[in-house]
């Protein structure tokens, strides 16, 4: 398998917190990939780092061989890598609908010349978005709040929306931030078996951020285990689960 | 008659000012730009047609001096080129302020709209070779010559501005624009250009406030720097609010209330006390319905309404 995405002992420092201390991952094309780590370890910021919201200390960040730690976050997308938030950043005051239909890439209508004049070519680009966009929400199970404002939403089912908003940009490598925090039993097994199934399906390669360890243990593999910024372990959940540094780490003993 | 023509009159200043209402949903409803420097803007436009729709000021000084006739003018263009220029002029200001304002967080952004504005006044009022300084520029042509027919052009290019940004509401390009609004962060993770979604807006609002500028200058047909100062700005926000904020129908309904009946409809009433107490109650009435409707009612007369999907495709 080929390495989609690689970072290289990543530095951030946030004033005289080392929020990345020297962190690097590898992704193999079409696994789902997890970061585990204690709160304040640093997955959010690599996260924010990999997105282009803060450009690293030092270090450097591959994707499909070409280098993205100097890019905007809205150029990171346009390559093929989008990423979620752990807290469901939701367009509020936006329906369900126009969150989703916000995502693909390369609209006509974004151009002003195409909103005025084109009207025919967008008008059939609207509509072939929203015929792909009508099943994501049927298998999401959002199709009946199409029309229903997104902060109107219960969390699993933001958490839903900005999942379904990821796809639609059709990204070949999909990082999710606690995919899964906030949703009911029901709604994480929902949300597993979405993240399960477009793997297979459309070949997305993912790097989940999670929390719950039924989650990790049963979807990802390999694991990557941080603390304070830096790699403490990594392997598949077999390894992990038997690793003494690892548990020391999560049981603070 | 007279009141006739009277109606007429308050229907064309209603008329401009909702294209400048309009294009602040643009900026403010739309994208969250809170533009402050309306009245720069409106100048811009003014200044622009009339300049060259006029005669050169030479020759405007001599018509008043009663030998007309004497110097050739120096552009005396025809009304469609003040207008697309005021446009084009307004647009390219735009851009210009742009560049270094649309960096700016919206608090900022605010304060510096306004001295911008300001600072356009000043180039209106200083640069006598252009403006003619606080002298102002008269004799600007109003088309054909009729009040009646001139506001049908108003209400023509009122319905233009109009239908254009409600289009951009319906397309990607103003979901871009509110997905800037509602989070950028968000909206830049999903690939969109978050700086370029902010000046095409900008650029397109502050060129509708160019054309209002320019309609103004053929009605009136004389401007000068004292007419272009925050005062318009705050009425245009007022009105918008009251009207309703990222709704077009509301901010039309809001021009037609405040700058329709309590600016302009109450301006001919009788005085009744002291000659100065009907202006006084005319900007307090505006005040208050401001408070009231940012208290009771802070979406506005008409609120933005959610489109469904099914209407949309």
């Amino acid at each position: 398998m080929a390495t989609i995405f690689n970072a290289n002992d990543i530095y951030l420092h946030f004033g005289g917190v080392k929020a990345l201390d020297g962190f690097s991952i590898e992704l193999e094309e079409k696994t789902i990939t997890a970061i585990i780590g204690p709160n304040g370890a640093g997955k959010t910021t690599f996260f924010n780092v990999a997105g282009g919201i803060y450009p690293p200390d030092k270090g450097e960040i591959y994707f499909k061989g070409e280098r993205i730690d100097c890019l905007r976050p809205d150029q990171i997308c346009l390559k093929g890598l989008t990423r979620t938030f752990q807290i469901a950043r939701e367009l509020g005051e936006m329906t369900v609908w126009e969150n989703i239909m916000l995502a693909p890439k390369k609209q006509l209508g974004e151009r002003i010349s195409g909103s005025l004049f084109k009207w025919g070519a967008v008008k059939n680009q609207e509509k072939t978005n929203w015929q792909k966009i009508e099943s994501l929400l049927n298998d999401m199970g959002l199709y009946d709040e199409r029309n229903e404002l997104a902060k109107n939403l219960s969390a699993g089912k933001r958490k839903m929306l900005e999942i379904s908003r990821a796809i639609m940009t059709e990204p070949e490598l999909l990082m999710l931030d606690e995919p899964t925090a906030g949703a009911t039993m029901n709604e994480t097994k929902a949300i597993m078996e979405a993240i399960e199934r477009l793997r297979e399906e459309k070949g997305i390669t993912f790097l989940v951020v999670e929390h719950k360890m039924e989650v990790i243990m049963n979807l990802c593999n390999p694991i990557y285990v941080m603390y304070y910024g830096r790699n403490l372990a990594n392997g598949d959940p077999e390894t992990i689960q038997n690793d003494q540094r690892v548990l020391e780490v999560y049981l603070g003993g | 008659m007279e009141i006739f023509s009277w109606i007429l009159t308050i229907a064309t200043i209603v008329a401009i000012y909702s294209i400048m209402g309009l294009a602040l949903n643009i900026h403010f409803g739309y994208t969250n730009l809170p533009n402050f420097g309306i009245a720069g803007f409106f100048a811009v436009g003014a200044y622009a047609s009339a300049i060259l729709t006029a005669p050169h000021r030479f020759r405007q000084m001599e018509i008043f001096a009663g030998f007309a006739g004497g110097m050739p003018g120096r552009f005396e263009y025809p009304f469609i080129i003040g207008l697309i220029a005021a446009i084009v002029f307004a647009a390219i200001v735009a851009f210009l302020i742009g560049v270094p304002l649309l960096r700016l967080r919206e608090d900022y952004l605010a304060v510096a709209s306004i001295g911008v504005a300001e600072a356009i006044h000043y180039v209106a009022l200083n640069e006598l070779w252009l403006t003619t300084g606080s002298a102002g520029i008269r004799l600007i042509p109003m088309p054909t010559g009729n009040r009646y027919l001139y506001f049908l052009i108003v209400l023509f290019v009122l319905a233009v501005v109009f239908w254009i940004t409600q289009r951009f509401y319906r397309t990607p390009v103003g979901r871009v624009w509110r997905g800037v609004r509602e989070d950028e962060v968000i909206t830049a993770s999903l690939g969109k250009s978050i700086f370029s979604a902010r000046m095409w807006a900008w650029v397109v609002g502050c060129a509708m406030m160019g054309a209002a500028g320019s309609l103004w200058a053929h009605y009136a047909m004389a401007i000068q720097p004292g007419e272009f100062v925050p005062t318009t700005t705050f009425l245009v926000w007022i009105f918008v609010i009251v009207g309703g904020l990222r709704n077009n129908w509301g901010i039309l309904l809001g021009a037609v209330l405040i700058i329709g009946f309590f600016e302009q409809g109450t301006r001919f009433l009788p005085a009744f006390g002291a000659p100065y107490i009907m202006p006084a109650i005319r900007h307090i009435t505006v005040g208050l319905l401001l408070i009231l409707i940012i208290r009771f009612r802070p979406e506005g007369a008409i609120p933005e309404r959610a489109a469904r999907i099914e209407a949309h495709i």
